[in-house]
């Protein structure tokens, strides 16, 4: 594995530097420089685009959940 | 935010709905028009597909600011200034109950039910101090007679191991050595903790007793974090229960919210009380008397048993935390990540308690109060209430409960040690897998019948 990035502000290590910029603008957010800024709106954006699909997915789990379990007390009782 | 709340509530109906059938199971639903007799697999499966629900959830809820409310919820009120005056009166009247459990326990009638030392001890301390713990905080540091001969102090150096180790060996002798049915040998066990108290206290001081050795102070300690309320100098805080265990953010990659002996103590009280469980069912008494039969010891059954059971529970959650580190990319390691997800297990300790001795608690209540109230008579007439039938729920509600509360507070502190939220969501699947087949098996151990152990 390559050598983890280290957080500018805290001890903190990160394995690549999309997670680094993450936590700075999360944990120190008033270092970040307007170039970090935007870097992480862009981050922010396509993380929010991956996370609707997985969100979809997961009501989805919810439903097929209850609904097997539906089915089973229907064919139970 | 106005989405994510309906969702939340959709979930919650989603989530609750199985339960209240499967209270069918349990006979809550005889008033019901067709009485539906459930399968014990299908109860089981529907009490696990609650916690798996609850996980998938919370995945919805990304919003950190959202997370952060949920965190900071709660009034805050004044305390009086005459509690913290009556603090030092705490320990004197720790002292005192432990001198009646011993005086009372050696002296006094060598039957459980009418011994107020029995009644001191296991409604007292065993079934209501983590009780009282995990709602009002730690109850422990207010009544520990041992502090009377030490300062307090900050925590030294050195983890919670010992605590670990006594506790493993008073839940063995609480098994196997007869302490609920003698009084004498309770006795003789309360006074060589204290003894070993104040020894300690005096070699090496209050705190390292209090910090690394006293089970109960670890035990009342740990709980209070997923109370509701925590008084602290500033007064008395409402919070939501189990938010407590949730973690700081991190400071540097060994900022760990738990030590490794204090995971293993949390692991154990998980345990402790699933053990207790089985050995006291019927089926836990049958699988017992078939290995006595093939001309083991009875001990060593339950040695076995007891070690075992350990060592599953322990692998199962070093499994999860081994199978996340692998999911995500991450410069912790997976014991790091075992320690983070550590304290959320707290809740589900705490369900366990609730679900094993919440009714008892209630039920021997008069025994209490009446050993309290007049500690030097026996009790000439002892009461014990008999809860109404609904009471039956309570077990399953505390273990289902405990989980839920242990899957939300594993949600924020996720997103507390993760700064990408798919990790966040991510590194919790494998601790949900193992809560899910964990609940099963406790929500097993809680519909099952009683039996006494055998050969003990």
């Amino acid at each position: 594995m390559a050598e983890p990035l280290r957080c500018a502000h805290c001890d903190r290590t990160f394995v690549d530097a999309e997670r680094r910029l993450a936590h700075t603008a999360l944990r120190h957010p008033t270092t970040l420089d307007p170039e970090g800024i935007t870097a992480y709106r862009a981050l922010y954006r396509r993380e929010q685009r991956r996370l609707r699909r997985l969100r979809l997915e997961l009501i989805g789990g919810v439903v097929a959940v209850y609904f097997a379990v539906f089915v089973l007390y229907t064919v139970v009782g | 935010m106005r989405l994510r709340w309906a969702l939340v509530a959709l979930g919650l109906l989603a989530s609750t709905a199985p339960v209240v059938a499967s209270n069918a199971a349990v006979g809550l639903g005889d008033a019901s028009a067709r009485a539906v007799t459930i399968p014990t697999w299908l109860y089981l499966l529907s009490g696990g597909a609650v916690v798996g629900v609850s996980a998938l959830l919370a995945g919805v809820v990304t919003d950190r600011r959202l997370l952060a409310h949920v965190q900071g919820w709660g009034p805050h009120r004044e305390v009086p200034a005459v509690l913290w005056r009556l603090r030092p009166l705490g320990p004197t009247v720790g002292l005192l109950l432990v001198a009646v459990v011993i005086h009372q326990g050696w002296t006094g009638p060598q039957l459980a039910l009418v011994n107020p030392a029995v009644a001191i001890a296991f409604v007292g301390v065993r079934a209501l101090v983590p009780i009282v713990a995990m709602t009002a905080g730690d109850v422990w540091r207010w009544l520990d007679p041992v502090q009377l001969v030490g300062t307090r102090g900050a925590a030294p150096d050195g983890d919670r191991w010992p605590a670990v180790g006594v506790y493993a060996l008073a839940v063995w002798l609480e098994t196997t050595a007869g302490v609920t049915d003698s009084p004498r040998r309770l006795a003789v066990a309360v006074a060589v903790y204290l003894l070993a108290g104040v020894t300690i206290t005096r070699l090496w001081g209050y705190p390292v007793w209090h910090h690394r050795v006293d089970p109960i102070a670890a035990v009342s300690a740990l709980l209070a974090r997923v109370a509701p309320l925590r008084l602290t100098a500033d007064g008395l805080r409402l919070r939501l229960p189990g938010v407590g265990t949730v973690v700081d953010v991190p400071r540097d990659d060994a900022d760990a919210p738990l030590r490794p002996g204090e995971l293993a103590l949390v692991l154990f009280m998980v345990f402790e009380l699933t053990f207790s469980g089985f050995i006291n069912s019927a089926p836990g008494t049958e699988a017992v008397g078939v290995v006595v039969g093939w001309g083991l010891p009875p001990l060593v059954v339950y040695l076995g048993l007891f070690g075992m059971g350990a060592m599953l529970t322990g692998g199962g959650y070093a499994a999860a935390a081994v199978v996340a580190h692998r999911r995500i990319r991450t410069t912790y390691t997976p014991e790091m990540l075992a320690l983070v997800f550590g304290p959320t297990l707290l809740a589900i300790a705490a369900g366990y308690h609730l679900a094993h001795y919440l009714i008892f608690a209630v039920s021997a209540s008069p025994l209490l109060v009446a050993a309290v109230t007049a500690p030097l008579t026996p009790l000439s007439n002892p009461v014990v209430l008999a809860p109404p039938a609904w009471t039956q729920a309570v077990p399953a509600v505390a273990v289902l409960g405990g989980h839920v509360i242990a899957v939300g507070a594993a949600h924020i502190s996720g997103f507390t040690a993760f700064p990408l939220r798919r990790t966040a969501i991510a590194v919790q699947v494998p601790f949900v897998a193992v809560m899910v087949g964990y609940t099963m098996l406790s929500l097993w151990l809680v519909t099952v019948p009683t039996a006494a152990a055998l050969f003990l």
